[in-house]
């Protein structure tokens, strides 16, 4: 199994180093999500694996995707209505862009590929505006119509750091799902990412949150509806891999 | 080519700032003032022509109509950004009283160069620096005096063509060639009319004495034009009626059948579509339409939109149809597409569509359009106000 993980950046997936919109696990510096990612899936496996460090990753940035967009589909654009809701098209392309990066890694490796596609809910392509909920059937919707099934929707609602800090604030694990009910905004009275540096005292630079998800959290302790959408994804799409879940029809 | 238009205290246009590149398309919620701007426009190009109170006619305004309701101010005062090749950088700036329309205040500059100066009653023509007036730099052309006669708008609508020579006279002549068309209607189209003095109105009356003006090669471009997308289409004519009424007609075959329509009985599309082509081809210098869809049928917009985006002249449109700005090239909607809206208070704001973070990220994605039918604008001021911040 192989993972190619998309994200915006070093507090998140993770980048590459030194900057390039694609890379291997060689040149692949990962971010706390990654290891969220990684750490998940070794639980799902049932025996002791590490894909970051057994090499078997890959990651692809945001502006790799926009520039290997799809072509658009049948209709030369697509229209907003009952079926489509607002601020939802940018999760579909890029997760079917995605799509057909994984489907050419599969190729590349020889190997079923787990696609991991990162972006925050409340993040600079929608800005507050738009439902979650509407964002992650995109994403899945734009997986299914490349006809990719390994494809994860990783959408913390509003932000990354709404999932760490669950973990890490007084109480840990109490009550988080209130946290989701916060702006993602980092300009607001008390942005998510002041909230998070408080709690840590300080201590988030990007290695300082990675040495807290590999030692300090507890991940199947996080109960927020966003993070138990993905960590559910996660789940089905290793068991399909490994071949305990069945394929679905697309 | 005008850059930019600043206008204070014109119905909902508060410190109202609008960037404009060659071809501008308002886009925005009903009610955010995209419609006002057209009329804000057109009424600083009036400025340039005199007899405000003969605009206020046509529009069915009163003087009392044109103010902001939502500030205290009387004047209106505003400032017009041009890129003019052969002189640079020029402003024109000035202050309207709404009791007399007249420019009370007025100012033409380049740096800090002045070439025009109204004030307190008097008038200034002529270059010199306005930081250290005794440096004239063409005494020739310094002049200063009173003014002692009435009029309206801007003191250049009275003076004579040998007292405007250079920057004054192409400034005078850009701004009073800004041709709104902000009211076309099918009604006004198939009007019969007399003369059109070399313009359509603003609701597109004279449609068919323009087009006669335009002569036989007029009608016979405008024809091979609308030929790519009416194949059946032979020729446009026009008939001089009695008393001078002129009269539109097409002729169209249909197999071996011809058919000769009259303007009373065309379709909506092509009379706009002859409205929008023939303006293209006139003297205007600067062109405004509102909803520009209108009346278009999905598979025109592209046609449409090829020759307003290549049109020499510079052109701005209001549109409401995400299918208008899919068929804009990305820089050209990165340049062209201008978001407006209102803020809490009630002003209409201006900000480039895609100088917004979100929908700059977006259009990496998918097409202008697509963006904007994404977009749940209804929420989208709010990270303009927070970019803002």
């Amino acid at each position: 199994m192989y993972l190619l993980l998309s994200g915006e950046g070093l507090t998140d997936i993770g980048v590459c180093t030194p900057a390039s919109d694609s890379c291997d696990a060689d040149t692949f510096q990962p971010g706390p999500m990654a290891w969220i990612v990684d750490q998940l899936m070794d639980s799902f496996l049932d025996y002791d694996f590490s894909h970051i460090q057994t090499m078997r990753v890959s990651f692809v940035s945001e502006h790799f995707l926009a520039t290997h967009k799809q072509r658009p589909q049948k209709k030369s654009m697509s229209l907003r209505g009952k079926k489509k809701p607002a601020e939802t098209k940018y999760y579909y392309e890029n997760a079917r862009a995605l799509a057909t990066a994984a489907k050419d890694k599969t190729i590349e490796v020889d190997d079923n590929v787990i696609a991991v596609l990162f972006r925050d809910a409340d993040g600079t392509a929608s800005a507050g505006r738009g439902n979650w909920r509407d964002k992650r059937i995109s994403m899945i919707n734009g997986f299914k119509v490349e006809e990719f099934v390994l494809g994860v929707p990783m959408i913390p609602k509003p932000k990354s750091e709404a999932w760490l800090l669950c973990a890490v604030k007084d109480n840990p694990y109490q009550g988080c799902e209130n946290i989701e009910q916060e702006s993602g905004s980092d300009k607001g009275t008390n942005p998510l990412k002041r909230q998070l540096s408080n709690a840590l005292a300080g201590n988030d630079s990007a290695s300082d949150l990675n040495k807290i998800v590999q030692e300090n959290i507890d991940l199947h302790e996080i109960q927020m509806p966003s993070f138990e959408a993905f960590k559910n994804d996660l789940n089905k799409v290793v068991a399909i891999a490994t071949g305990t879940l069945q394929e679905p029809k697309i | 080519m005008i850059k930019s238009i600043w206008i204070d205290n014109f119905k909902s246009l508060v410190d109202f700032e609008l960037p404009l590149s060659k071809f501008t398309c308002l886009v925005g919620l009903n009610g955010a003032g995209k419609s006002t701007v057209l009329q804000a426009m057109d009424f600083i190009s009036q400025l340039m022509l005199g007899d405000l109170d003969e605009w206020l006619k046509t529009r069915h305004w009163e003087s009392a109509d044109i103010n902001s309701k939502l500030t205290k101010a009387s004047n209106i005062e505003f400032k017009v950004v041009l890129e003019m090749p052969e002189f640079g950088e020029v402003n024109w700036e000035g202050s309207v009283n709404r009791t007399t329309l007249r420019c009370t205040q007025e100012k033409v500059s380049i740096g800090h160069m002045n070439y025009l100066k109204v004030e307190d009653g008097h008038c200034f023509l002529g270059k010199y620096n306005s930081q250290n007036i005794s440096e004239v730099l063409e005494k020739s052309l310094l002049e200063r005096f009173t003014i002692m006669f009435e009029y309206q708008g801007s003191i250049l609508s009275q003076l004579k063509n040998s007292q405007t020579e250079g920057i004054l006279y192409s400034l005078k002549h850009l701004i009073s060639k800004i041709h709104s068309l902000d009211l076309l209607s099918p009604e006004l189209l198939r009007s019969q009319t007399k003369i059109s003095d070399g313009q359509l109105g603003l609701g597109g009356q004279k449609l068919s004495s323009f087009i006669h003006e335009s002569g036989k090669e007029g009608k016979n471009t405008l024809k091979n034009e609308l030929k790519n997308i009416y194949s059946q289409l032979d020729s446009i004519d026009t008939k001089s009626l009695r008393a001078g009424w002129k009269q539109l007609e097409i002729t169209e075959h249909f197999g071996e059948q011809k058919l000769k329509t009259t303007a009373r009985h065309m379709n909506d599309g092509m009379l706009r579509l002859m409205a929008v082509l023939s303006q293209l081809e006139s003297g205007s210098e600067f062109l405004l339409f509102d909803e520009i869809e209108n009346g278009i049928n999905p598979e025109l917009v592209e046609f449409l939109i090829d020759h307003l985006v290549k049109a020499e002249k510079q052109i701005m449109v209001t549109t409401h149809s995400p299918m208008i700005l899919n068929f804009l090239e990305d820089e050209t909607a990165r340049q062209g597409i201008v978001y407006l809206y209102k803020t809490e208070s009630g002003f209409t704001k201006a900000k480039k569509l895609f100088e917004i973070p979100s929908q700059a990220k977006k259009l990496q994605f998918m097409g202008p359009g697509e963006v904007f039918i994404d977009t749940d604008l209804t929420h989208l001021f709010r990270e303009i106000a927070e970019i803002s911040s």
